[in-house]
């Protein structure tokens, strides 16, 4: 018998080849360039300028235009000035609130929605076309209490053509599907609003009504942010709540509550000095809001704060910053490693109010395009109530 | 069976260590003895290792230049395609202002939708006069693509710079390089007739590589720029990563995503389409198959003759190595030692000339790529690098195809007695008379191919296998073929030479050994008809477009403005045009324009012309409405197609057609269609007024002028700037440049055939040298039989006359068969063109002699060397 493997062996030998050339074969024609499937996100660091001492933020100049200046006060109109101020570089819409599902007595949901408006240039146009230098980006939030969850969702778009803006008949804002529109043709409230996530299932749909006026804030609505900057600031300090809430749940949850919206715009940057601010929202179960913000700076010249306090009636009651002391009583590090202050002991002498405030849960760190700090609180001590709280610049 | 081979290989690695071991040390010696017997043959035989080193080189090398070509023209197309395409899931195109308002709708509509919109248009450079494509981007949501454009968003503060300054763009590396630019430096460029300028901010590193001139800027401002404020080109749409919720399954995130589709397909306004990115790429790519098929049958062809080549000079030398196998087994050499010899042998010779097909394919390439440039067939103007993956195909095809041709002496040589079986005389006796099997299967083969080739709805590729099929049948049924003529020559012989024993002697002589001649008949069959089939071919395409050259090219001269390859048409001045109207000599100016547009998936060329009546006389109606055609194509926005365009969409008179251009959409009615030959992707004309009453007005790029005219009488009345800035050609000269281009078309065809028909006349001549070689023996009979040298020469040259003038015979039939279904089948499907079969006087005549020259050149050398003493020659081996 022959030793030599003959026919079989070399039928064996071609086909091993033959497989071998076939899977190399696969194997490397696989390795073809796949486009990355990550989304980037938009830097928006890089779109607004980095610091504050950029020449091109300061003193926007593109042609013969710049931006107006935010210096005296000025007559509000309503309900245009609920309205955008194009003209101006930046604005903000500003909604919280705490929220309780139908039938139930928890304030078990803590929200905020905000749309901003950002000029890149000043433009006296008024139509929205795709040439327009105004931009938009809109923060939605939801704090679940008892699940000790707190979920953020952003949104960008240019306002061209129509994508966002302001409009009147009836007053609206929007931002692609998130919207702030009212109910009525010529008033601002009551209104809708309305926000959902375009990635996950959060989503926002209230009502949203006042029983008390808009407040002006600081010198008739005109609120200094430092020695040589401003801004045109209101809000309405208590409003009720309605409407459809969902938080990644299977189907929509109805639920009522209180809120607050503060509209607030202008064209000047905090100072390279000026480190970041915080700002509280507060409501008291005696029907008291008070509204304070530290701009920090470590010159005290440009240490700016400002307090309002609004009595049960709607009434800007008298107060002056010297009437206020708070004090930081505990700091929290987010994942982030940013270092926050997380417990505050607010004292107002002169209208009795000894507060303690507390973040509901510790983690409210908005984790988007700007990190910042803004969260449900509940105050204790003389009065009780809830509120918001906003920490930049840490 | 396997411990045989492990064992071989291991005394091979651990030969050192393992000296003490005598049985191995046996083993190994009788292993280096039969190595070096088997390699000294090559010694006294380089030729033959030569040959098999040629027809594994020259097969591999021909098969990796197709390879690298292909892909250089289909990277071309894709990156001049698909460059901004990479990551969208889907694209919306259409009608530019719905495109704009959808944009708009979903955008403040559908929650999760993640889309952004683009705006291309096409840009002269001032300076340069070279064309860029600007494309207006939404940086905001680009962002969201995540491909390498948006990437550069981070980089140099470029997303904020486009979006503030406002002309700022961003340049690829390509129109950087080619238009000398540098950062900060102001392009002026032109569209439409106004100028803008924008400055170049910064360059897109990461960009796509490809050599299109890409200029991108934010969308706001491209849109002033090209005073297309409510217009947009196309939607990005990523619905893969659309409403991805993080806890849902799979499944549910599919329902999502097929929401949204349906949400978008049942918003979609007549005028817009959702499509797939890359389809029009793909497109491209599918209408270029047609035409890489034939590259890639020819390569295989001379892949198919290279391993001939191979098969004959194994099979010669295995056969010339008979003696000394038997030698070696006598000297106590194992059957497997020799086959394990023979295998390691053959290896290193396939890995060798593999290896060498490398750089040699490469070469081959690239001269071929500069016939394919030169002969305007798409492709990109450099070779793709030569990937892994080709340096593994290249040795996989020369190992697997080497082995494969090589099967019969590695199965044979280790049976070799301590004796040869019988002798080299009685194995060529031949008893094919006795089966049948050649003939059946050679008819079934052919019965298939019919059947396969003539089936209507069948792609290109089955036709092509259709073809194989009907050539291997062909050439399985040759040597019956030759047998048959043998048999008729011995009868005339008989009868009109009774007594020229010689000339019987070689027509029996050629019978005799027809069990070997057989394969190397086949072989040169195959090439000499597959030469005459695609000259046939060629031939009369070629004919066709003559004619229809004739007709089309009917003013006496032609006009166009000075212009080089890199730059686009440019338009011809109004004035200059008014002027020439002018002229009592001048009868007519047909202005022609030219655009590229879609047609559903083919893109095809739509001529825009005023049809003056000389003109109208070039096309010919192939079919109409049964109404003037020419008044429905002037005056009632009719439209007429060429037969490629007809035949690829289906279309017919009647049909209405939309066509896609700048945005808009338009339906219009086929009124006729004509013959045309001038382009495979199909053409469409319509008459400069329609075409205005819908799109922008498109300048002349082209005129026709007809009158009795020449061309110094148009130069004189021209300044001298005028003079230099246009190209006047007459109507031969335009002929003739359009047959060159037709023949450079065709000059990477011929270039691998020469190398097919090469590598087979070289493996005919190995093939006939080892057969007559193998018959010394037979040889000194016969010169103890007293045939004198003489004779002895012409049983050779005659024996090899006989093979190649058989061989030239049959390929006549299978050549022409072979012409009309390249005609009838390969170039209606690929090209949609109905061409008929025409003959040129003595064209036939040509095969018989190629076969002729073949076999004399490949006889010569053994009827020098029989001439001589055959004892001498007995006496060296």
């Amino acid at each position: 018998m022959s030793l030599f493997p003959s026919r079989k062996m070399f039928v064996v030998c071609f086909i091993i080849i033959l497989l071998g050339a076939l899977i190399a074969n696969v194997f490397l024609s696989g390795n073809a360039h796949q486009p990355s499937a990550d989304k980037t996100t938009i830097n928006l660091n890089s779109l607004l300028g980095d610091t504050p001492s950029d020449s091109s933020i300061n003193n926007q100049n593109t042609g013969h235009q710049t931006f107006p200046q935010v210096t005296q006060p000025r007559d509000f109109k309503f309900p245009e000035d609920h309205l955008a101020h194009t003209t101006y570089r930046s604005e903000w819409w500003y909604f919280t609130g705490h929220l309780k599902e139908q039938g139930q007595t928890e304030f078990r949901y803590g929200f905020q929605f905000t749309i901003f408006r950002h000029a890149l240039t000043p433009s006296s146009e008024k139509s929205a076309n795709w040439a327009s230098p105004q931009i938009y980006m809109g923060h939605l939030a939801i704090t679940d209490v008892t699940k000790n969850v707190h979920s953020t969702k952003e949104l960008f778009s240019r306002a061209g053509p129509d994508l966002a803006g302001s409009s009147t008949n009836p007053p609206k804002i929007w931002l692609k599907t998130w919207s702030i529109i009212s109910s009525d043709d010529k008033d601002w409230l009551p209104l809708r609003i309305k926000a959902q996530a375009p990635d996950s299932n959060i989503k926002l749909d209230l009502l949203v009504d006042s029983e008390k006026p808009q407040i002006l804030h600081g010198n008739n609505g005109y609120s200094p942010k430092g020695p040589d900057t401003a801004s045109y600031y209101y809000s309405y300090t208590r409003l009720h709540l309605k409407g459809l809430l969902n938080h990644n749940e299977q189907s929509d949850i109805a639920v009522n509550g209180q809120g607050w919206f503060d509209h607030e715009w202008g064209s000047s940057y905090l100072t390279p000095e000026q480190t970041g601010w915080d700002w509280f929202s507060l409501q008291l179960d005696n029907g008291m809001e008070l509204m304070l913000f530290e701009i920090r700076s470590d010159l005290a010249k440009l240490n700016t704060r400002s307090v309002t306090l609004v009595s049960s009636r709607g009434e800007k009651l008298p107060l002056s910053i010297n009437d206020v002391s708070l004090e930081t009583l505990q700091r929290w590090q987010s994942p982030s490693g940013k270092s926050y202050p997380a417990q505050w002991h607010l004292k107002i002498p002169r209208y009795k109010l000894d507060l303690r405030i507390k973040p509901r849960i510790a983690n409210q760190e908005m984790s988007l395009s700007i990190m910042y700090w803004e969260g449900a609180v509940e105050i204790s001590g003389s009065e009780n109530g809830l509120g918001y709280v906003e920490l930049s610049g840490y | 069976m396997e411990n045989f081979w492990l064992t071989q290989l291991w005394l091979i690695l651990e030969w050192p260590k393992n000296e003490t071991l005598n049985h191995q040390n046996s083993y190994m010696n009788s292993l280096l003895l039969t190595g070096r017997a088997l390699t000294g043959h090559y010694r006294q035989h380089p030729w033959q290792l030569l040959l098999m080193w040629l027809g594994i080189t020259l097969g591999v090398a021909t098969v990796i230049s197709i390879e690298l070509l292909n892909d250089s023209a289909r990277q071309s197309i894709v990156k001049s395609h698909n460059s901004l395409d990479q990551t969208a899931s889907h694209t919306i195109e259409g009608d530019a202002v719905l495109l704009e308002k959808f944009y708009r709708e979903i955008q403040l509509t559908i929650p999760g939708i993640i889309a952004t919109p683009l705006l291309i248009a096409k840009v002269n450079h001032q300076d340069s006069e070279h064309a860029l494509t600007l494309v207006g981007i939404d940086p905001f949501t680009y962002s969201d693509f995540g491909d390498q454009v948006s990437q550069q968003f981070d980089k140099n503060n470029s997303l904020r710079s486009l979006l503030i300054n406002k002309n700022t763009a961003l340049v690829n590396q390509f129109t950087f390089d080619e238009l000398n630019l540098s950062i900060g430096s102001e392009l002026v460029l032109w569209h439409k007739e106004k100028p803008f300028r924008l400055i170049v901010h910064s360059v897109l590193e990461s960009a796509p590589s490809t050599s299109d001139n890409l200029l991108i800027m934010d969308i706001g401002q491209a849109k002033k720029n090209l005073g297309k404020e409510n217009e947009l080109s196309q939607i990005k749409l990523r619905l893969d990563l659309a409403t991805v919720f993080h806890k849902n399954t799979e499944n549910q995130r599919e329902q999502q995503r097929n929401r949204i589709l349906d949400n978008i397909t049942s918003r979609l306004p007549a005028g817009l389409y959702l499509d797939k990115p890359g389809r029009k790429t793909n497109n491209l790519l599918q209408m270029r198959r047609s035409f890489e098929l034939s590259l890639n049958a020819l390569s295989g062809m001379a892949l198919m003759m290279g391993l001939f080549l191979v098969y004959n000079s194994s099979h010669f030398g295995f056969l010339q190595r008979q003696p000394m196998l038997a030698q070696l087994r006598a000297m106590g050499v194992t059957s497997n030692e020799i086959g394990f010899c023979l295998f390691i042998e053959y290896i290193v010779l396939a890995i060798s000339a593999a290896l060498s097909a490398i750089p040699i394919g490469w070469l081959l390439a690239d001269s071929l790529l500069e016939l394919m440039v030169s002969g305007h067939i798409e492709s990109s103007n450099s070779l793709p690098r030569l990937s892994i993956s080709t340096i593994f195909q290249a040795l996989s095809l020369g190992v697997f195809g080497s082995l494969l041709a090589c099967i019969m002496p590695l199965v044979t040589a280790p049976r070799t007695g301590a004796r040869p079986f019988g002798n080299n005389l009685s194995a060529s006796l031949t008893d094919d008379e006795k089966h049948h099997w050649p003939l059946f299967f050679g008819v079934l083969l052919l019965i298939a191919a019919s059947a396969i080739l003539s089936i209507r709805d069948t792609s290109i590729v089955v036709s092509y296998a259709g073809i194989a099929l009907m050539m291997f049948g062909c050439a399985i049924l040759s040597p019956l073929a030759y047998r048959l003529i043998l048999h008729l020559l011995d009868r005339v012989q008989r009868r009109l030479f009774p007594h020229h024993w010689l000339l019987q002697l070689t027509v029996r002589e050629s019978t005799r050994n027809l069990s070997r001649t057989r394969v190397a008949l086949m072989a040169l069959m195959i090439a000499i008809a597959t030469s005459y089939g695609m000259q046939l071919m060629v031939g009369s395409f070629r004919l066709s477009v003559e004619n229809w050259l004739d007709e089309r090219l009917n003013a006496p001269i032609y006009l166009r403005m000075q212009q080089t390859l890199s730059t686009p048409a440019e338009p011809i001045p109004s004035h200059l045009l008014s002027l020439l109207k002018q002229q009592s000599n001048i009868d007519a100016v047909a202005e022609f324009s030219f655009q590229k547009v879609w047609v559903g998936n083919r893109q095809v060329e739509m001529i825009i012309n005023n049809f003056p009546l000389q003109t109208r006389s070039g096309y010919r109606l192939l079919a109409d409405n049964n109404r003037p055609p020419w008044p429905q194509l002037l005056h009632e926005t009719g439209i007429m197609i060429s037969e490629p365009m007809a035949y690829h969409l289906e279309l017919a008179v009647n049909d209405k057609i939309i066509i896609e251009l700048d945005g808009k959409n338009s339906a219009l009615n086929i009124v006729g269609i004509f013959q045309d030959y001038g382009s495979e992707q199909g053409r469409l004309i319509i008459s400069r007024n329609t075409y205005n009453s819908i799109w922008d007005t498109q300048p002349a790029t082209a005129a026709g002028i007809y009158g009795s005219i020449t061309i110094q009488s148009i130069l004189a009345l021209l300044s001298d700037d005028e003079q230099k800035s246009i190209k006047l050609i007459d109507q031969k000269a335009l002929r003739n440049l359009s047959l060159k281009v037709f023949d450079q078309t065709f000059a990477i065809t011929y270039a691998l055939q020469l190398v097919a028909v090469t590598v087979a006349f070289m493996g005919l001549f190995s093939s006939l040298l080892a057969i007559l070689l193998e018959r010394r023996e037979q040889m000194s009979i016969y010169h103890h039989l007293g045939l004198s040298g003489q004779e002895r020469s012409f049983l050779i040259l005659g024996e090899g006359l006989l093979i190649g003038a058989s061989a030239g015979i049959i390929a006549i039939a299978c050549g022409e068969w072979l012409a009309w279904l390249l005609l009838k089948v390969i170039n209606l499907k690929a090209f949609g063109w109905n061409l008929p079969l025409t003959h040129s006087a003595f064209g036939w005549l040509q095969p018989v002699v190629l076969g002729v020259l073949a076999a004399l050149l490949a006889t010569s050398y053994p009827a020098w060397k029989f001439s001589k003493d055959p004892r001498s020659d007995a006496r060296k081996s």
